[in-house]
């Protein structure tokens, strides 16, 4: 125990260490906060469908020799973010099957760009780094750690500032409108903080399973909490000590940080679950 | 109004923890503490010379010790961020590859190691000694895992604007003749 804990201690010497403790731990906090609401609305799978966006975005980005993709990934992500969860129900095509379209889409034409025009001989380490992460997180840019820190400060203080509103739209959007609340702007800006947090986890999680970080922590809580404030509150605490956690396993055993981080939820999930079912049995 | 103040104060106490203190920006703050932490390292590593030297050989950074995550981010952060590692000495452990460079036409000498997923790799160049060895009659079969212990620095090619950087005066190790496949 003993050597584990000088092995930690000697990791954390290391500044990226530190920054993807710190990166990782604001990621885990947007996702959790937002993961609630995708959940409750029925948009588990947006996560999934928007990381795919941003893996054909970065394929573009890789293909034209860009060395921070962030920039363009973002942008390309939030549009599809407003399209999909705006503008998909009025065309004419199901959410799921406009979801699916556009994930298979994106993840089928990044694929075939990266092969088409790659700018390093290392092809399917680029795919593979992309799709799982890996160890993305440890090896940030010092401008893509600053980019996430802001982003994921700014994108709680939204989910703080709006919270009774997100809380309103996410229950009845036909009673919080009857009620006049401007909910097109409201889902608007869910879509934003969406796209920009499934961005911002890619780095965490890859493309493939960041949609762990938004699902898992969200339906743990909900185990064994009713009230929303609660199962966030719950969620967001999950979220903050799988990824903590994870990262620290990666670190000290070598293995692939997002695979770690899921599999630790995955556990949680099943804890949560023997919970709920004791707290039901007492109640 | 109350809620309004309650979030302001939260966003003020984020605001600190990710490093906006003393009216500095966010980024000049993170940026200084990364450097100064980074300093610190080094600065332990010189300082310490003398019980480095019983300790670990004369090694500052051993990979070797290391898990393939920190493995793999370090040698990112060497290219990355050379000015940090640039006249310290590096162990590491990896595979023997051997790459003709296409404007010398010398070959280079590469210690590659993997990620987690053993999809990305990355390379090491170095320099075995003074450099006179004979390829491929004195150096290992490619893939044959090995340890390299150098200084690492930094050099140009002639007619090359870029910066190379790799471990000078190397000393290698051979830890399996067997090819890793």
């Amino acid at each position: 125990m003993n050597e584990i804990i000088e092995k930690l201690l000697f990791y954390m010497e290391y500044p990226f260490v530190r920054h993807a403790l710190a990166v990782g731990v604001m990621i885990a906090l947007c996702s959790s906060l937002l993961g609630v609401t995708l959940v409750l609305k029925r948009f588990s799978f947006i996560g999934d469908g928007l990381s795919h966006v941003a893996f054909g975005t970065t394929a573009i980005a890789a293909a034209a020799n860009m060395t921070s993709s962030l920039t363009v990934v973002l942008p390309v992500t939030v549009v599809s973010a407003v399209l999909l969860l705006r503008t998909g129900r009025r065309a004419g095509i199901n959410g799921d099957a406009a979801l699916a379209m556009v994930s298979v889409g994106a993840l089928a034409g990044g694929y075939l760009l990266m092969n088409l025009l790659s700018a390093g001989p290392n092809l399917s380490g680029d795919v593979c780094s992309t799709l799982f992460g890996s160890v993305s997180i440890l090896t940030l840019t010092e401008r893509d750690m600053y980019l996430c820190m802001a982003l994921s400060v700014a994108a709680i203080a939204m989910f703080l500032l709006f919270y009774n509103k997100i809380f309103a739209v996410t229950f009845d959007e036909n009673f919080a409108r009857a009620l006049g609340e401007k909910t097109d702007f409201y889902n608007f800006m869910i879509a934003v903080m969406t796209a920009v947090i499934i961005v911002l986890a890619m780095n965490l999680a890859g493309s493939l399973l960041v949609s762990a970080l938004v699902v898992f922590p969200a339906i743990s809580a909900m185990r064994v909490f009713g009230s929303f404030r609660a199962v966030t509150v719950c969620s967001a605490v999950i979220s903050v000590f799988g990824v903590l956690c994870g990262i620290l396993v990666s670190i000290l055993a070598g293995t692939p940080v997002g695979s770690t981080i899921a599999v630790l939820y995955i556990g949680i999930f099943f804890v949560f679950c023997g919970l709920g079912k004791l707290k039901g049995r007492r109640e | 109004m109350r809620q309004i103040k309650k979030i302001l104060v939260l966003l003020l106490l984020t605001a600190a923890a990710s490093g906006c203190a003393e009216g500095k920006t966010g980024m000049e703050s993170l940026k200084e503490t990364e450097k100064s932490a980074v300093s610190e390292l080094l600065a332990e590593n010189e300082g310490g010379e003398e019980r480095d030297e019983e300790k670990n050989g004369g090694v500052d950074f051993d990979l070797t010790s290391m898990s393939g995550d920190m493995v793999y981010a370090t040698v990112y952060s060497m290219m990355a961020e050379p000015e940090n590692y640039v006249g310290k000495v590096i162990r590491m452990k990896g595979l023997y590859y051997a790459g003709n460079g296409r404007k010398t036409g010398k070959y280079r000498h590469y210690c590659l190691i993997q990620d987690a997923l053993a999809c990305c790799t990355q390379g090491l160049e170095f320099v075995w000694g003074d450099g006179s060895r004979l390829y491929p009659d004195e150096y290992p079969e490619e893939n044959s895992e090995i340890i390299v212990c150098g200084i690492y620095e930094s050099y140009q090619n002639e007619g090359d604007s870029g910066t190379f950087y790799r471990l000078k005066n190397a000393e290698v190790e051979l830890e399996s003749t067997e090819p890793v496949r």
